[in-house]
């Protein structure tokens, strides 16, 4: 075990900044999530850390040894990829066992010891069953559970995994995601995860680290992400549907909502203390997460604004009703009970108490 | 625009795989009729005969009441749209458009109109001329629904159009799917294996396992009102939980019972085995939205380990601990964090929990 730490990382493609002046500290035994939509540098940073590519700048410490320069076999790191490489004429069995037969490792665990720990791996990924199979037997799922099985059945210094059971469907990736979390925890062995979802980054890590275009976002815990996000971009990326943003005029204890048919909405008194301390005077946005937003009659007294209901996503439950004033849309995440007629009338009521504000030059929150 | 009805329809390969089973449900005209299942179901077998380029090996399709079982694909009348969207890539987005048109030799002034008609309906006016690789994710899909459409289909059928996309851009897609086919009022048979997307989209879905239809209904009546074990852990995510479990009567009250837990039924539930005569061993679904979790006492409660916690921002999901090899999952609100291991007191909400033959997985009450 170890701790991994990325001192000013920059990298380039060309004329594309793949990673920019990138720092942080994945902690020794912590599950540390690295989140970003496609082309944010998730793979990039797996790889310079695995060696595989040369960083432009910037150092790699694998606790406080550098190892920007030794070669990938030399750091003690176990990698797995979205795209997986089995060998073909090998059973499951056979490529899971792979990564034990190395002189070195036959040296150290017996072939009981060995066997066990394919076992044991093969379980919590639930191939168990398919261990005497060949990988073009097996389902994309099932094949990215070898591959990830291979990686697992390593005790390295540390877990570089990157988007490891993207291939999953739904019900499997949730289960999978659980047994991952439980596996790290139980080896206590340093793990970096990419992920471009949003769900799995708050479920699973430790520390999330939310990556945009190669540059690092905001780092922090999962509730911090959530709660606090530092900017625009991460309030945006992290929730699900996306936190509804206009920009606002501020009055105080009121504040009207620039759209195509501006409304009102009141400021509750924390928030006024806070602006009054923190804006400065500065273009305000507001963001409103589609769980704070209520339906009510459009001639409710509560109403802060009025629309018709265009779309309504049943998801069970809960449902997404997106309602357009004009020509903008907002979205608010309600209970199934509720649901409105699609192309009716309807109003929304903001809950004051949940309202987060933004500084519309830099994007970055204020509060 | 037609209906679509299929009556008994089977498709057998090669005398003995059975694709589809006996397969009978009416797509209405106008309606967002989705088939969802997982695959292998049947699903991409029951599109290919709706859209004559399968045989069907037994029993009727029919559009608007006229069987088609002869008819030949070219004059179905019958539009795809295609994971891929299958765009020409050295075609501007109207050539692209026109081509379907081209191919029927229809003439230059008709095209020009209905290319025109239609990329004005989608919002593309501006982007004719423009090169199909230089447009957005989103664009390319409105292409793809624009070449469909200019044909004026009576059925409009799109096979896993999205299915390929992250989920952010996904999410988007669905909505705008939803929106263009809304307006274009077309029937629209929309085949999918992703249950989030046949809920949030379908007027009615038909969920397919095996070859058979296993039920057809709105998307929150399959929800609320699975017809059988498969439907209920197919449809809803973090999906439903399921456990072996016993009714027993106690004087005049009706209690479950398992290993991990009982708990005594409320008088709704009561009443609808008052009637039961089946066997009283049965399994239990419960959703985990209806699973409550407390660090108190509740009434009717029992208590189980927390095996895992799972924040998802605005809810937790709650990992309960029933035995050994079993787990409960609960989805609570988002300020609710029990550490691993600890104690907690469940009880379940009984108006969703659901009642499942134990042999042959059927709802116990279903419809009722």
């Amino acid at each position: 075990m170890a701790s991994v730490e990325l001192k000013n990382l920059a990298k380039r493609f060309g004329s594309v900044a793949a990673l920019k002046n990138v720092s942080y500290t994945i902690k020794d035994g912590e599950f540390f999530v690295l989140l970003g939509a496609s082309g944010a540098g998730k793979s990039t940073t797996i790889n310079v850390i695995s060696g595989l590519e040369k960083p432009d700048e910037g150092s790699v410490f694998l606790d406080d040894n550098d190892i920007t320069d030794s070669f990938p076999q030399n750091r003690d790191l176990a990698t797995a990829f979205e795209s997986y490489a089995l060998y073909p004429h090998f059973t499951v069995f056979e490529n899971l066992m792979f990564p034990l037969e190395s002189p070195e490792r036959k040296r150290t665990m017996s072939r009981a010891e060995r066997e066990q720990r394919v076992r044991e791996v093969a379980e919590m990924l639930a191939i168990g069953e398919l261990l005497q199979r060949y990988p073009r037997e097996l389902s994309g799922g099932q094949r990215q559970r070898v591959a990830l099985g291979r990686t697992l059945v390593r005790r390295p210094k540390a877990y570089l995994l990157d988007e490891p059971i993207a291939h999953l469907d739904a019900k499997l990736r949730h289960r999978m995601r659980s047994e991952l979390k439980k596996i790290q925890q139980g080896l206590g062995i340093t793990t970096l995860y990419a992920t471009p979802d949003q769900l799995e980054a708050l479920s699973m890590g430790d520390t999330v680290a939310v990556l945009n275009k190669g540059v690092v976002e905001q780092i922090g815990a999962p509730d911090e992400i959530y709660y606090y996000p530092a900017n625009l971009y991460v309030a945006s990326f992290v929730g699900d549907p996306p936190m509804n943003v206009f920009p606002i005029d501020y009055h105080g204890d009121y504040a009207i909502i620039e759209c195509d048919t501006p409304y009102r909405v009141p400021i509750c008194p924390n928030d006024q203390a806070m602006l009054a301390e923190k804006m400065g005077g500065c273009q305000l946005k507001i963001g409103i997460r589609p769980v704070d937003i209520r339906l009510v009659p459009p001639d409710d007294p509560r109403a802060h604004t009025r629309g018709e209901v265009v779309l309504i996503d049943t998801l069970g439950q809960t449902s997404i009703v997106t309602v357009r004033l004009k020509t903008e849309e907002i979205k608010a995440k309600i209970s199934s009970d509720l649901i409105p007629k699609l192309h009716s009338s309807i109003g929304l009521e903001m809950n004051n108490e949940r309202f987060y504000f933004f500084d519309a030059a830099t994007t970055q929150r204020i509060g | 625009m037609a209906s679509v009805e299929l009556r008994n329809v089977w498709k057998i390969y090669g005398g003995k795989v059975q694709a589809v089973i006996d397969a009978c449900w009416k797509c209405n005209n106008g309606e967002f009729f989705s088939i969802l299942g997982p695959s292998g179901c049947g699903k991409s077998s029951t599109l290919r005969m709706v859209a004559g380029l399968e045989e069907i090996t037994r029993g009727e399709i029919l559009f608007d009441d006229v069987v088609v079982n002869k008819m030949p694909p070219s004059q179905r009348n019958i539009a795809m749209v295609f994971e891929n969207w299958a765009l020409y890539p050295n075609l501007t987005v109207y050539e692209n458009i026109a081509f379907p048109l081209r191919v029927r030799n229809l003439p230059e002034k008709e095209i020009d109109r209905r290319v025109k008609s239609a990329a004005e309906f989608l919002g593309l006016e501006n982007v004719l001329q423009m090169g199909v690789r230089r447009l957005s994710g989103g664009e390319m899909q409105r292409v793809s629904i624009g070449r469909a459409i200019v044909r004026e289909p009576q059925v409009l059928i799109m096979d896993e159009p999205i299915s390929h996309l992250d989920a952010g851009l996904r999410a988007r897609m669905r909505d705008e799917l939803k929106k263009q086919v809304e307006r274009l009022g077309v029937t629209t048979l929309y085949i999918t294996h992703d249950q989030v997307e046949s809920m949030a989209m379908a007027d009615r879905i038909a969920i397919m396992n095996l070859g058979r239809i296993q039920q057809v209904g709105t998307p929150l009546d399959i929800y609320y009102n699975p017809a059988n074990e498969f439907v209920a852990g197919f449809i809803g995510e973090p999906p439903m939980n399921f456990t072996a479990a016993e009714l027993l009567q106690e004087g005049d009250d009706f209690v479950i019972v398992s290993p991990s837990f009982r708990f005594k039924l409320d008088d709704i539930c009561k009443s609808n085995f008052l009637q039961y005569r089946g066997n009283p061993k049965l399994k239990l679904g419960v959703r985990p939205e209806d699973v409550c979790v407390s660090l108190a006492p509740l009434p009717n409660c029992f208590e189980l380990p927390v095996d895992f916690v799972e924040p998802q921002g605005d809810r937790t999901i709650i990992s309960l601990q029933l035995d050994k090899d079993q787990t409960f999952l609960a989805q609570v609100l988002g300020n609710l964090r029990p550490s691993i291991g600890q104690m907690v007191y469940v009880r379940f909400d009984q108006r969703h929990i659901h009642f499942f033959d134990i042999d042959s997985g059927e709802n116990i009450f279903y419809n009722r």
